[in-house]
């Protein structure tokens, strides 16, 4: 009986063990591709904050349904969530769209992997060696000049790199992207372009993945675009003021001798008023 | 030779009374509509005064007519290059309170306010906002009032005379003011016509007449400002501008227009004038001096068979000549030379003249009567001096350049400031008087009332003439309307053919109970 016993056990362990390291490595795989883009286990704050001991940090229930949807908790005046929103720039954390059992599963992954590091804080720059070709190379690629090798559409069907400030901000469907190297840095731009979280742009490049080569000169570009400088500094609203004191000067002296009140101005301000 | 019909007014200024029924009569017929409450085409205004709107008269605030530039004119305040610039601003426009704010008053107040301790009142309202207002001004608000402060001081004409003329002409007792009234003019070089960037107002071609198309007018209001008489109004509640058609439709039928027809003194003459249409740029660019003349020498004589020849090919009918050869305003201002036009250097050429005022009434009172001053008060402030009723014929021309008028304020109206073109046309007019006085009183001297005549270049007949038709002349002589040949005018639009043998009296919009 008991041999029968421990034979079960060992038969249960055999079966059990491949389904938890199973689950395991499935957990690992949903993290990286994800997670981990933006954020670590134990090695610091990426775009997002350090995950280490986040099952402590926070419930279970609040954990489901910020991952689920951030932006929904924040717009529903969540303290915390909107707290998170703050601290880290405001940058919105895409809905993944996973399952419970995802989500849980990778709780699991992080609540195992709390004390030893998952990812790194400060991932290697690949765009160090940038030349002026890449840079010329990565404009063409996100102005849709040049076409990407395995057919993706060009970024700037959705996205504005705000390197022409002209354009209007609001003009197209995707995020303004000229403040995505500030907001995300280096790795977290080039996960995203590797591995798209957001579902529009996933969807728009499954079976189109950018090549090595574009994702460098994507990013070099993306580094080196122009932000507007900051409008009070650069002079702009004090031009525009005096300039507008200018004008008002100018049509003054263009129109002074226009006829500007009644010829008989002087008689009726003497009568004396009865109505107001 | 460009020979086209021009119909043509004389105002015979000196039987004016002032009594605004011209006015009273266009604007029951044509003005008495909302938006065009303020809008007076035909006004009567008191000189020295400063008019409607006020002071319409200095274009330095109104910038109307045409200007000199290089041998060529231009438009003061409109124009291509102008028009363009200031098209959706306008800087020059009258504003209502230049016109005055037309009100009426809440009559039924006063009939079914319940019985009170007072009297009801009927309060003055606006017109434009319908609510109570205080009256400020309106259209003749100068009238009479010649001398005071506000208004006939500020007459634009005034601006040559000297200081000293000046209090003259408003020293207590001798003060004389005496009554313009203005309609448009129908000028030959029309300043609203070519201001116009929707080409909406155009002269006709059989009669001259300047009119606005309603259909085509745009509210840009450059003829507002364009025309230097400030007679093209703009209508706020169609916006469209609107202006004195000459009661074309009673010219059309053969009647003179409302104001001519109304008019109590008979100061009114109507009549074709045929003139030379190749001469308007030349002569309105004139530089000489000599505006006047040139105008007048672009006014043809219609019994030249040179002129008569020239005008049928031009297509003027026969009866449109003939009304020229009878026209009473042909005889004032061309036969006779007796009529101006008002302010000419304005370059529009105006085909509104005017016969000027002779100023003051001269009757001979004979000797200065001292008994006269003896009854009066010792503080009364009696006349010494003699001239002042003295029109005996030695000194006759010598008392028209001391008129109580200056002849430089007469000139500043009607001849772009030459006096010797106003002494000509007044010694006419006192020679006809002097002539008459010996007609019918007979107590002058045979020798001086020749001389007068003499003077003045003027024979018996043609005195005889000028008496009979300022004085005595008939309906029919007085206005010579020439027939409109609507009928010609009517085929050349539509082929009538097309509407013979169509059901009866036709509509031109459906019947209400359809067709």
């Amino acid at each position: 009986m008991n041999k029968i016993f421990f034979l079960l056990a060992i038969l249960g362990l055999l079966i059990e063990a491949p389904a938890i390291a199973q689950s395991d490595a499935e957990a690992a795989d949903l993290f990286k591709l994800k997670c981990g883009i933006c954020h670590t286990i134990g090695s610091g704050r990426l775009v997002g904050p350090d995950l280490a001991n986040v099952h402590e940090r926070r419930s279970e229930e609040w954990l489901l349904k910020f991952i689920h949807s951030s932006q929904t908790m924040i717009k529903s005046g969540d303290p915390d969530a909107m707290a998170l929103f703050e601290e880290f720039n405001q940058v919105i954390m895409p809905d993944p769209m996973i399952t419970d059992t995802e989500i849980k599963s990778i709780l699991g992954y992080i609540a195992a992997n709390s004390d030893g590091g998952v990812g790194t804080a400060e991932p290697v720059s690949v765009i160090e060696d940038a030349t002026p070709e890449d840079l010329e190379n990565g404009k063409n690629l996100f102005e849709g000049r040049v076409r990407f090798a395995n057919g993706g559409p060009s970024c700037i069907s959705c996205h504005n790199s705000q390197s022409n400030i002209f354009l209007a901000e609001n003009s197209f469907s995707g995020k303004d992207v000229g403040a995505s190297f500030d907001n995300l840095g280096e790795a977290g731009v080039k996960a995203i372009l590797q591995n798209p979280p957001f579902p529009v742009m996933a969807q728009a490049f499954e079976g189109h993945d950018l090549t090595e080569g574009e994702i460098h000169d994507l990013l070099v570009f993306l580094k080196n675009v122009k932000q507007p400088s900051n409008l009070m500094a650069s002079g702009y609203i004090l031009f525009g003021i005096l300039g507008a004191m200018g004008l008002l000067v100018l049509y003054g002296g263009l129109w002074y001798s226009r006829k500007s009140k009644s010829v008989n101005y002087d008689i009726y301000k003497r009568q004396i008023k009865s109505f107001n | 030779m460009n020979v086209r019909a021009q119909i043509s007014m004389v105002f015979h200024l000196d039987k004016c009374i002032g009594c605004h029924t011209c006015s009273i009569a266009c604007k029951n017929i044509w003005t008495d509509r909302k938006g065009v409450e303020y809008q007076w085409w035909n006004n009567v205004e008191t000189k020295p005064g400063t008019g409607y709107p006020t002071k319409w008269e200095d274009q330095d605030i109104y910038k109307g007519g045409w200007e000199k530039n290089n041998g060529t004119i231009n438009l003061k305040g409109a124009g291509k290059k102008k028009g363009l610039l200031n098209i959706f601003h306008n800087p020059n426009l009258p504003v209502i309170d230049d016109y005055y704010e037309p009100f009426t008053y809440r009559y039924l107040d006063l009939i079914e306010s319940p019985a009170m301790k007072d009297q009801p009142t009927a309060r003055p309202v606006s017109l434009i906002t319908g609510k109570p207002i205080d009256i400020k001004m309106g259209p003749n608000w100068d009238d009479d009032l010649s001398g005071t402060p506000d208004y006939a001081r500020k007459d634009p004409n005034l601006q040559d005379l000297s200081p000293a003329e000046q209090e003259a002409m408003f020293q207590l007792e001798r003060m004389a003011f005496f009554y313009l009234p203005r309609i448009c003019n129908h000028c030959l070089n029309p300043a609203c016509v070519a201001s116009c960037p929707s080409g909406a107002i155009y002269k006709r071609g059989e009669d001259g007449v300047v009119l606005i198309n309603q259909q085509v007018c745009r509210a840009w209001r450059m003829c507002v400002t364009a025309c230097p008489y400030k007679k093209s109004y703009y209508n706020w509640h169609t916006g469209k501008s609107e202006k004195c058609i000459l009661c074309y439709p009673r010219l059309e039928a053969g009647y003179a227009p409302a104001c001519m027809h109304s008019c109590v003194g008979r100061i009114r003459y109507l009549g074709v004038i045929l003139y030379d249409a190749d001469q308007i740029e030349s002569v309105a660019s004139d530089d000489g001096g000599k505006l006047i003349d040139r105008q007048l020498n672009m006014l043809l004589d219609p019994f030249d068979p040179r002129v008569i020849q020239a005008a049928k090919e031009n297509g003027v009918a026969d009866s449109t000549i003939k009304a020229a050869q009878y026209s009473p305003t042909y005889k004032f201002v061309k036969k006779w030379g007796l009529a101006l036009p008002l302010h000419p250097e304005f370059r529009t050429l105006p085909m509104l003249f005017y016969v000027p005022p002779l100023l003051p009434v001269m009757a001979s009172l004979g000797e200065q009567d001292k008994s006269q001053g003896e009854k009066l008060d010792p503080i009364a402030k009696f006349w010494n001096d003699s001239w002042l009723y003295d029109t005996s014929t030695e000194d006759l021309w010598g008392t028209i350049d001391q008129a109580r008028f200056p002849l430089k304020y007469i000139a500043n109206l009607f001849a772009a400031g030459d006096e010797e073109k106003v002494k000509v046309v007044l010694k006419k007019l006192m020679a006809v008087r002097i002539h008459r006085r010996n007609v019918t009183v007979g107590d002058l001297a045979e020798e001086k009332v020749e001389a007068t005549m003499r003077g003045a270049g003027m024979d018996v007949e043609t005195a005889e003439e000028i008496y009979k038709l300022t004085s005595l002349a008939k309906f029919d002589e007085r206005f010579v309307i020439p027939p409109a040949h609507r009928e010609q005018a009517l085929e050349m639009l539509e082929f009538t053919g097309d509407t013979k043998g169509s059901v009866g009296f036709g509509f031109k919009e459906k019947a209400e109970r359809g067709l």
